[in-house]
């Protein structure tokens, strides 16, 4: 049985969230790509900074949300902590503040941008860019059981500590651990095999019907005019 | 350890999601049927599995479990680790996605390279032949993913050595919990009587 509940999945964490949201995830994907690839390109603050005002402009849309933006931003990446920190007091500061902003202007574009579309818009919009498919199954598949699998982990280790595990530098804490994945890959792989079953048993030829399809509409033809125009001269301007 | 959004430069981006790429070609065509279901799951449990603090001292550590993964899967690691660190960077804004391409190489190649030469020893299947299967699969797939972190923070200029030696000191206590744990996680799977090679 499927022990996934509805109201405790796993989703993207502004989904639904402001204007962005309600734009097409084709038109915002590959608006993203474009952005963030020019900003991931530069070689200076000023070929950053001048990303900066668009990235902003975003999150007025999504405001409201402003705690959650700035706990991904600030606290999520420990390895760009890690760089930012040698670069300054190992390395060349410069580079230091330089990949602090660059991150934090990609980070933003894709929290605004990608994150205000639910992963299966986002899966669904990755169909229409040709993304194979085969690998697009995969994605859905593990988005689909990610849940369940956490779920089970959960399980496995409010049921060790009803045992009195308590986890500690020791053999005894990494054989748990070991054996908590060991447990889950057994039951992934037997659930596995159930899946694939029922597919075959349903009829499924790789593709997953969907019932709402995308429509670009005017709103969609506006922002991607905008963002196009800001980036052509921006590039014109600073990258030239 | 997966690197950010805005570090490496274009270059490197660019070469990163060229060999994923061709890992990705690869790895799919290695996979069809209940392989797809099969790959998606184990996904799973290894992102899951890679989220739990494992302590170690006064501090704790997460896993990377690229050479277990590799170990399990072969060339269909590359999917694998692709979409799990596609996850990462979309739920987590950890790693990031110009940059993927660079983490998925790093994580599942030393992962290709764990499948071949723990293999014999999968397939011997004695306590010693599985406990030397786990040593190994850390000590490939956690040291040459440091390997690469680090020669990728080092190509960006010379004031990135620090990080680099730091970058790689890092992965040392991982790859000391990872020898324990894969090899219990082998032997676990032995007596459970599944098919290693999934």
């Amino acid at each position: 049985m499927d022990t996934a509940t509805e109201g405790e999945k796993v989703e993207t964490p502004l989904n639904g969230e402001g204007l962005l949201s309600r734009l097409d995830p084709r038109v915002k994907i590959v608006l993203f790509l474009v952005l963030a690839w020019t900003v991931a390109l530069a070689g200076n603050l000023l070929q950053v900074f001048v990303f900066l005002p668009l990235a902003l402009l975003f999150y007025s849309t999504a405001y409201r949300k402003t705690t959650t933006i700035l706990k991904l931003l600030l606290f999520a990446d420990f390895f760009l902590l890690f760089v930012v920190l040698t670069q300054l007091f190992l390395g060349s500061p410069y580079e230091g503040i330089l990949i602090f902003f660059k991150s934090t202007v990609i980070v933003l574009f894709s929290l605004l941008l990608l994150t205000t579309s639910s992963v299966f818009d986002l899966l669904h919009a990755l169909h229409h860019l040709k993304v194979p498919n085969k690998l697009l199954q995969i994605t859905f598949f593990f988005y689909r059981y990610l849940f369940t699998v956490r779920e089970q982990l959960q399980l496995a280790e409010k049921s060790a500590k009803s045992r009195g595990f308590i986890p500690k530098t020791s053999i005894q804490t990494y054989k748990t651990y070991a054996y908590f994945m060991g447990n889950l890959l057994l039951k992934s792989y037997f659930k596995s095999e159930n899946v694939y079953k029922a597919l075959i048993s349903r009829g499924f030829k790789g593709y997953f019907p969907v019932f709402r399809h995308f429509e670009l509409r005017k709103l969609d033809i506006l922002f991607s005019l905008f963002t196009i125009i800001y980036w052509g001269v921006a590039v014109w301007k600073f990258y030239l | 350890m997966h690197i950010s959004e805005g570090v490496l430069p274009g270059w490197c981006l660019i070469t990163g999601w060229v060999l994923t790429s061709a890992g990705l070609y690869v790895g799919l065509r290695s996979i069809n049927g209940r392989k797809i279901p099969r790959t998606a799951l184990l996904s799973a449990v290894f992102f899951v599995a890679s989220l739990i603090h494992v302590p170690i001292g006064v501090t704790s550590v997460h896993l990377l479990l690229n050479g277990l993964a590799g170990a399990l899967l072969g060339w269909a690691v590359f999917p694998a680790l692709f979409v799990a660190l596609l996850f990462q960077a979309l739920l987590f804004q950890f790693g990031g996605i110009t940059v993927l391409g660079v983490n998925t190489f790093n994580m599942a190649f030393p992962g290709v390279v764990a499948y071949y030469v723990v293999r014999p020893l999968l397939r011997k299947g004695t306590t010693g032949s599985l406990i030397a299967a786990g040593v190994l699969a850390a000590l490939i797939g956690v040291f040459l993913a440091a390997t690469f972190v680090s020669a990728e923070l080092m190509s960006i200029g010379s004031s990135f050595t620090k990080t680099a030696e730091l970058a790689f000191l890092a992965h040392i206590p991982v790859a000391a919990i990872e020898m324990v744990i894969n090899s219990f996680v082998f032997l676990y799977l032995k007596k459970s009587g599944i098919p290693l090679e999934v």
